[in-house]
């Protein structure tokens, strides 16, 4: 108090009950009582006070949050750790890139031993694969080449024979006479053509011999 | 939920179970939102900065000691968030109106106010002129106000959050409760 009217750090004071004594605290209110202008002034007080409560009540969130901020902590958690890997990821495409290059552009000198043993097994598996083939539908082989395995079956097991070699490119021709001469070999056109003709040429003597060619892939 | 409450749900959430900060949310969200809220004076803005305060509660949480109350470490990072915000804000504005406005344009900051049904009933006008004088504030009386008359902080929880001794804490609210009640004696408000 200054003496006449009392200052508005008190009248604070008050308002949030940090008022030293209760003596003091009962001066202030007797003399509120009694001044107009301090009456009034402690009315404004108490007025905004009511506004900051106003403000408190209605200031609301219309949600709960929790869900959102954990779901977001979670997503930017993930980014993250994405952004951590990319350097190692970079450097990896980077190396891969790098080699991938370096294969190529030595590709006209010399295939990497990956590929070229790939290449050397390949064929031999197949040739194994044809020849059991071969054997298991009684035919000879009579030639193996660079590019083909040619052999010898009778007319009746050819159709099996055929059949069994699948995708592979054959050609064929009939064994003429006693003499074991072939005729000119039949290119297929596509996979297992021609066998209309091959039946109507072997039905009558389901023995002859027909000798055939399976290429190499 | 107390402290000790508090407390242990960090524990958790430190431990990796996430979802034991949802109570801790729960919580202080009214707090945080309002404090923001009544910084920025936009809702959906308030609730954005709201989220990411705590995200990044979480992600700093490690770096609780314990030293002080929950409340008062996560008031701290409330309004160092919200001191960051209003700087890029303004470097924000300084670059749009150099480079896209007028010499005559300029920009006014209106208060949020689409229609919503529910912001008709809430945003009636005294609350509106009271909130434009507490952003009219200075900063040092602004932020005490809001903690201290909004959300309800005691003293000493303002003086651990802001880092400012009691005694200045006191003559802080009182200075800006006065001015902000002569204020709003002069546009008749009380």
């Amino acid at each position: 108090m200054n003496g006449k009217h009392i200052m508005f750090q008190k009248m604070s004071q008050l308002m949030d009950n940090d008022i030293a004594t209760e003596e003091e605290k009962n001066s202030i209110l007797d003399h509120i009582q009694s001044c107009d202008q301090c009456r009034r002034e402690y009315a404004r007080l108490q007025e905004m006070m009511k506004l900051f409560a106003g403000i408190r009540k209605n200031d609301r969130l219309r949600a709960d949050l929790s869900g959102s901020v954990v779901k977001e902590y979670l997503s930017r958690k993930r980014k993250k750790s994405f952004f951590k890997i990319m350097p190692a990821v970079a450097a990896a495409v980077v190396f891969i890139l790098a080699f991938g290059l370096n294969s190529y552009w030595q590709g006209g000198r010399h295939t990497s031993r990956i590929a070229s043993s790939s290449l050397s097994v390949a064929p031999a598996n197949d040739t194994s694969k044809v020849v059991d083939i071969i054997s298991r539908n009684n035919a000879k082989i009579l030639k193996v080449t660079d590019l083909y395995i040619e052999g010898e079956v009778s007319g009746g097991s050819f159709k099996r024979l055929r059949k069994e070699l699948g995708f592979r490119k054959v050609s064929y021709a009939f064994v003429r006479g006693e003499s074991g001469t072939s005729s000119n070999f039949i290119e297929e056109v596509g996979t297992l053509s021609n066998k209309a003709y091959m039946d109507a040429e072997t039905n009558g003597n389901p023995s002859r011999a027909i000798r055939f060619r399976v290429y190499k892939e | 939920m107390s402290n000790t409450e508090d407390i242990k749900n960090i524990e958790k959430v430190l431990a990796g179970d996430i979802e034991a900060f949802t109570p801790i949310i729960k919580k202080y969200q009214d707090m945080v939102f309002r404090y923001v809220y009544s910084k920025f004076n936009n809702y959906d803005e308030a609730l954005d900065i709201t989220q990411d305060i705590f995200i990044m509660a979480i992600e700093a949480l490690k770096s609780f000691r314990g030293e002080s109350k929950f409340s008062t470490w996560l008031y701290s990072i409330m309004i160092n968030y919200c001191k960051n915000y209003r700087k890029k804000q303004n470097r924000f504005s300084l670059v749009s109106m150099n480079s896209s406005k007028d010499e005559d344009e300029y920009d006014i900051q209106y208060p949020d106010e689409r229609e919503r049904p529910e912001d008709e009933v809430i945003m009636n006008d005294s609350l509106r002129i009271m909130k434009e004088e507490i952003q009219n504030l200075p900063d040092d009386y602004r932020d005490i106000l809001i903690l201290r008359d909004i959300d309800g902080l005691s003293y000493n929880d303002i003086s651990d959050t802001l880092g400012i001794n009691l005694s200045n804490v006191k003559v802080r609210i009182h200075r800006g409760r006065e001015l902000l009640k002569n204020r709003l004696y002069e546009r008749g408000l009380i």
